[in-house]
């Protein structure tokens, strides 16, 4: 089950305290970390955990290019995906939220983790196309 | 000789009614590839872009970059200051201004290995937080990363099959 995360929730590093996002107005009126907090916590979470496998980060990669080859992805049009194990383990509009939410929760160094981007249809058409 | 795969795919074109009552369908075919960035572990897919003379990185992609000291700032390295002096590079639906930089990219091959890493120039646009954010978005352009290599695209006689590599 993929598990969907959300804005604006504190990140406990491990061994450490809390760690307070720093947070950004918006239009909505919910608070959410920066993108510049965001990678900061992402990069120092890097040195938390031993460096991942490459063999295995390049098994996820095979089975998320089979997956979109396939067309296995439409259901996650517009949504970043996190793959895991040939598994998505989440989805969320903020690829680094959610890298840093899976990370965390699945005791990960960021980097092994697949995050990749499922354009909606149509997307990255050309305006001039968009607009025929 | 070493050679990685690439992805060609249709993402899903336009289908556009024609005069005579058929539906015309016009493709919408990206070019991908993996690659990893400034010697990191993770991989990441990218698109191959033809026709673009510099690579371009949204935020969510180069932030991070940026902070592990993997990018060598052209201009002014990121700060907050105002973002109007920045020159600006037409994305999409909209202009976004940018940073130029440089990184070092590795094509890569899910089974078999790896092309040499090249540094490449890189356009590190400022999509966030001033207005709408792009999608986390990687795009390959072919100066610098073609430079002594060969790109080769088949397409079967029906046009359904494709295939791409790059050698070197």
């Amino acid at each position: 089950m993929a598990r969907s995360t959300k804005r604006g929730a504190r990140k406990a590093m491990p061994g450490s305290e809390v760690i307070e996002h720093r947070t950004t107005p918006t239009s909505t009126g919910f608070l959410v970390p920066s993108v510049d907090q965001l990678a900061t916590e992402l990069t120092a979470l890097e040195h938390h955990f031993p460096p991942p496998e490459a063999a295995e980060i390049a098994a996820d990669c095979r089975w998320f290019q089979d997956q979109q080859t396939n067309g296995g992805l439409a259901a996650y049009r517009g949504m970043n995906v996190a793959v895991y194990q040939k598994a998505i383990v989440g989805t969320g509009a903020n690829s680094l939220q959610l890298t840093l939410d899976l990370a965390l929760a699945l005791k990960l160094h960021p980097q092994r983790l697949v995050v990749e981007y499922i354009p909606r249809l149509g997307e990255f058409l050309s305006e001039s196309l968009s607009r025929a | 000789m070493p050679e990685i795969r690439l992805y060609p795919q249709d993402d899903g074109g336009l289908t556009i009614p024609s005069a005579t009552g058929n539906a015309i369908y016009l493709p919408q075919f990206r070019l991908r590839a993996w690659v990893r960035i400034g010697g990191e572990y993770a991989l990441r897919q990218a698109i191959l872009d033809t026709g673009a003379p510099a690579s371009i990185f949204t935020k969510h992609i180069w932030l991070p970059l940026h902070q592990s000291g993997r990018i060598e700032w052209l201009g002014e390295p990121p700060n907050p200051a105002d973002h109007t002096v920045l020159p600006k590079v037409i994305l999409l639906r909209g202009q976004y201004p940018f940073r130029l930089g440089r990184v070092t990219v590795e094509l890569a091959d899910l089974d078999s290995g790896s092309l040499r890493p090249v540094r490449i120039l890189v356009q590190c646009v400022e999509d966030q937080p001033e207005r709408e954010p792009l999608p986390r978005l990687l795009i390959l352009g072919v100066a610098d990363l073609l430079h002594g290599r060969t790109l080769t695209l088949r397409a079967s006689a029906d046009g359904a099959a494709w295939r791409g590599t790059i050698s070197e």
